[in-house]
């Protein structure tokens, strides 16, 4: 007998949203074992909605999906998880919209993704406890590239692999990672940067949060790994995000 | 969505659908039912409707100072002295403007920015009237800004960041209350709702 099952649950992280109709908005969510929807909510922009609160972005909640034929709606939602810190400030909000984008960006309509829902989740943890938040930029941007199956090594060089990390001079996406300088002649379009900078993406790129936020870091050395990092997204993708990272 | 010409045998007829379809809730066949509403209705009723649109795109313009729409500059609002001139309610579109007016217990001023920030779809600062704003509150004895953007997360950023840039020249800088509906249930309140309302409560 055909399973004809008209509705599902599912917990999701609420990505964006978009007016939709004269009452309406269409909610671009993000759940574990669906991926990344596209649903219909009625009647959310009246102020005695019940869906809408719920429906706010950064919310995890849980979701009651009815089936259409083209688009799913929205029948219930219920706020599982709330991350009140990010509301009440404005840098983490900025900082939050480009979460948001990037998680939107890199994971396609329905694509399965349970370690990029668990990243976004521990990101969204991270940033409502507004500690180190260019760290955390950093770790979300190289996370979600392994999660999206793009895994660079800044621990050799890609081409030789010598693992002298004082050697390791230079960046090239192409070629997975880092590069040393006696590699980096031969190559096209690497990015040359310090010794110093390689080592702490690979740190980043290997350790837990935990281990991140206790560890004392230098400043100036996380900002020119963000700066790295931007340029990995960027070549990555192609284009440039629409959110401005402040 | 364009129309096939050979569904209607009148090329006019397909034109004004394929028109009437590219209006925001209006599909094919809402289009298609509309077009031949209008064939059957009196010419003058067509000619008014479609004199009011041309009249519409030509007479309306943006009030310069407090950026509604009107089809006078500066706009019925902002000439009319008998309201309160040191009070600025600044809202996200124009029409919220007639939400307000319809209580009929505001008597301040507007500014109207257009939209919220929304770093998501590209909107910063630059796309909306808030240079125009600190303008006008350089320019004149305002006493209290009134931050009536709506309570998503985009209105909410859009009220800390007006916020911090006129902290420091106005006086009072103050936002609408927010909380349980009028009508609404607190059993199917999110708790973002409920403790809003809960941190605005007032003695009885």
């Amino acid at each position: 007998m055909v399973n004809r099952e008209r509705s599902y649950k599912t917990e999701a992280i609420i990505l964006n949203s978009k007016s939709f109709g004269e009452s309406g908005h269409i909610y671009i969510v993000f759940t574990p074992y669906l991926g990344k929807l596209s649903i219909n909510a009625n009647g959310t922009k009246k102020p005695k909605s019940k869906l809408s609160g719920h429906l706010q972005i950064t919310n995890r909640c849980n979701l009651v999906i009815s089936k259409g034929r083209s688009i799913d709606t929205i029948s219930s939602a219920e706020t599982t998880e709330l991350f009140l810190n990010i509301r009440e400030n404005y840098n983490l909000i900025n900082n939050v919209f480009y979460i948001m984008e990037l998680f939107d960006v890199f994971n396609p309509i329905n694509e399965i993704n349970v370690d990029a829902y668990q990243l976004l989740l521990e990101s969204l943890r991270w940033l409502n406890n507004n500690q180190n938040i260019n760290l955390l930029i950093i770790y979300i941007r190289l996370k979600i590239l392994t999660t999206s199956g793009w895994d660079l090594n800044f621990s050799t060089c890609n081409l030789c692999f010598d693992e002298k990390k004082g050697n390791l001079t230079a960046i090239n996406t192409n070629h997975g990672g880092s590069i040393c300088n006696i590699c980096k002649p031969s190559t096209t379009n690497s990015v040359s940067t310090e010794p110093q900078s390689i080592k702490l993406l690979h740190f980043i790129s290997i350790a837990s949060r935990e281990k991140l936020l206790s560890s004392n870091l230098e400043i100036t050395l996380i900002k020119k790994c963000l700066a790295i990092s931007e340029y990995l997204i960027h070549d990555n993708l192609g284009f440039k995000l629409k959110t401005k990272l402040f | 969505m364009q129309i096939p010409e050979q569904n209607h045998s009148v090329k006019i007829i397909s034109k004004l659908i394929n028109e009437l379809s590219k209006l925001p809730g209006i599909g094919p066949k809402s289009a298609q039912r509309l077009a031949y509403h209008f064939i059957k209705l009196p010419k003058s009723e067509v000619l008014e409707l479609s004199n009011s649109l041309i009249e519409l795109k030509e007479k309306i313009i943006y009030c310069d100072i407090c950026q509604n729409l009107s089809d006078e500059n500066p706009c019925s609002i902002c000439t009319n002295y008998q309201r309160d001139q040191k009070l600025i309610c600044v809202i996200e579109e124009p029409l919220d403007i007639l939400a307000f007016e319809r209580t009929g217990s505001y008597n301040g001023l507007y500014h109207v920015l257009h939209g919220v920030l929304s770093p998501i779809n590209g909107i910063g600062p630059n796309n909306l009237k808030i240079n125009e704003l600190l303008n006008r509150i350089k320019v004149n004895d305002i006493e209290e800004i009134i931050l009536a953007t709506n309570p998503s997360i985009e209105g909410e950023s859009t009220a800390m960041y007006i916020q911090d840039i006129i902290v420091d020249i106005v006086p009072k800088v103050t936002r609408l209350a927010r909380g349980l509906p009028v009508g609404g249930d607190i059993e199917y309140a999110d708790q973002m709702t409920i403790m809003r309302a809960l941190q605005g409560r007032q003695e009885i």
